[in-house]
């Protein structure tokens, strides 16, 4: 498997590059920045097995994110549990939700998971908002507590990042070995035809489940690890357009690779902060950006990626042969 | 020993009778071809014993056990394999991967072995490369293993689901029309290449419109029209067969 070893090695360098960001960029604000994009590449990680490789498409990813954060971080207030247990826990019940929701829904050919999963992000955010005894409503839920190791909290922009960043390269490098299996063939032949898929063997409705709630409990881990290092989430976080925005972040990075994930996540999460002196013209800029890459690169920033480096590789070949 | 046996297959679609009461019996290692005017109900026939269409009434009994109705990845896990008139290549994956996703029933590696990439997925992947290159060089393909499948020519398409039909070794290959739509030159290599097939023992239903083809490779011929069982015999008695003149070239002949 050349291209398993190829990956690997593009994520070590990544893991590389990403351990020795610290060393240059000491501000906190940056760090922040670059955390919330270590969890949106997370997300977006595990919805691009499910979109770019099965060929599915959700967009109630925000509600399992939600999950994850308010599922702890209440559990951790109020049972003063450990976050790291409180974190498991909440996989585990975010796991079942989506079983829940994938059974009925992917047995069906078609785009039925799209609609289970926008209706129930509407209703996880209604819920947020209306159960504010238990949630804190509109203005949320302040005072989670963070991780510790033995002694050390994790309470600054600085710790986190280690932590954050590297549950996020570890996510990473098992959706690589994942793709690169019987598994995720099975996954990408659902993807191209799943009438052929089945025909080979596939149980097309089991393999669509288990990717579907494997996205999901990856969601509910990036959600868990947001509420302990911000120590405070607010319904507004997880709304539906926090959905649309991790789909964008797929289809911007390039559907069909993980790098993908990493690059979508690493370009739309800053724009909010850089077009923040445009106001209310910044929706407009952003879906511009958004038409343009659909437009004329619609196999994202990595089909870019690929097609510089492909076109170099081919210009030094014909610089041999003249040479 | 009979291997596949069905019995008055009736198959509806809204009203539209497609197959009105088929029976016929395969043997091990026989090829059977299915021939019939467009419409005739032979895709038809090909669906509902791949499980991809539920029978209205009748029955299919594959080696003693009763199929019909089964999910096509339960009649793919018992050894049944097909090809499609329409390709259905995977396009945006290699022709490797193609063939190798033609060995799911074959691998045991689920979801968490490998997310954690285990050793047993290495062993796995060997084998099932070492299989498919394989199973690529019978239909001529190896050279090619690295393309995308969509890139490929139409008649290399038809060779790469073959070989992905053919590498887990199913125990029934059904072939929807390989030869159609490929030239003379392209038909020819096909019928060397379903010779090559026929070698390997594995009993066949041959769906085909050249009749080169189904009178080189077939031990019997079974014609369908208008869903209906017309003949059934060696290739040259069927060829002779009054009804089957009369179904292909009309009246008055």
């Amino acid at each position: 498997m050349r291209s398993l070893r190829v990956n690997r090695l593009v994520l070590l360098f990544v893991a590389l590059v990403v351990y020795a960001l610290p060393m240059v960029i000491k501000n906190p604000y940056y760090l922040n920045v670059l955390n919330i994009v270590a969890l949106n590449a997370l997300v977006v990680a595990g919805l691009t097995l499910l979109i770019g490789y099965t060929g599915q498409i959700s967009l109630g990813h925000g509600a399992f994110y939600a999950m994850g954060a308010y599922v702890s971080g209440l559990m951790a207030i109020h049972l003063g549990w450990s976050p790291w247990i409180t974190t498991i826990i909440a996989m585990g019940i975010t796991g079942v939700v989506a079983t829940i929701i994938g059974i009925p829904t992917l047995r069906l050919r078609g785009h039925y998971l799209v609609m289970a999963t926008l209706g129930f992000n509407l209703i996880v955010y209604i819920l947020l908002v209306q159960l504010d005894d238990i949630t804190g409503g509109p203005s949320g839920l302040p005072g989670i507590p963070s991780y510790t190791i033995g002694k050390m909290v994790l309470a600054t922009d600085f710790r986190c990042y280690w932590l954050i960043w590297s549950v996020t390269l570890a996510g990473l490098l098992l959706s690589i070995n994942l793709i690169h299996s019987r598994v995720g063939r099975a996954l990408m032949a659902i993807r191209e035809s799943e009438v052929a898929a089945s025909c080979l063997g596939i149980e097309t409705w089991k393999y669509k489940t288990r990717v579907f709630v494997l996205s999901a409990v990856m969601a509910s881990l990036a959600g868990s690890l947001y509420a302990h290092y911000m120590t405070f989430i607010s319904p507004k976080t997880f709304d539906i357009f926090y959905s649309i925005e991790v789909v964008a972040m797929v289809i911007i990075g390039g559907m069909g690779s993980l790098w993908g994930a990493l690059l979508g996540a690493a370009f739309l999460t800053p724009l909010p902060y850089l077009l923040h002196f445009f106001e209310e013209y910044k929706d407009i800029i952003y879906g511009a950006i958004f038409m343009g890459v659909l437009i004329y690169s619609p196999d994202g920033l990595v089909g870019e990626v690929t097609r510089f480096y492909r076109k170099k590789r081919l210009e030094s070949r014909l610089r041999e042969l003249e040479g | 020993m009979t291997f596949l046996e069905v019995r008055n297959l009736v198959k509806n679609y809204n009203g539209v009778k497609a197959l009105r009461g088929i029976s016929f019996d395969l043997k091990e290692g026989e090829i059977l071809g299915i021939i019939g005017p467009n419409g005739a109900g032979k895709t038809t026939l090909v669906n509902l014993v791949s499980g991809i269409d539920r029978p209205t009434s009748g029955e299919i009994i594959l080696k003693g056990k009763k199929v019909e109705g089964l999910p096509p990845y339960r009649m793919a896990q018992m050894g049944v394999a097909r090809t499609f008139q329409h390709i259905q290549i995977f396009p945006e994956m290699t022709v490797l991967e193609n063939v190798k996703a033609g060995l799911h029933t074959r691998g045991r590696t689920g979801f968490i072995a490998s997310l954690l990439h285990l050793p047993s997925v290495t062993r796995e992947e060997k084998e099932s490369t070492h299989l498919s290159l394989e199973a690529l060089a019978l239909v001529g393909m190896v050279s090619k293993r690295d393309w995308p499948a969509g890139a490929l020519p139409y008649g290399d398409r038809k060779k790469v689901v073959i070989a992905r039909a053919l590498v887990s070794q199913p125990q029934i290959l059904m072939l929807d029309e390989p030869a159609g739509g490929l030239n003379e030159q392209e038909t020819q290599e096909m019928g060397e290449l379903i010779h090559r097939i026929k070698g390997m023992g594995i009993t066949i239903m041959l769906i085909e419109h050249d009749m080169d083809l189904i009178m080189g490779f077939c031990h019997r011929v079974l014609v369908l029209h208008h869903g209906e069982r017309i003949a059934l015999g060696p290739p040259q008695d069927v060829q002779d067969d009054p009804r089957v003149i009369q179904a292909y070239l009309g009246e008055g002949f």
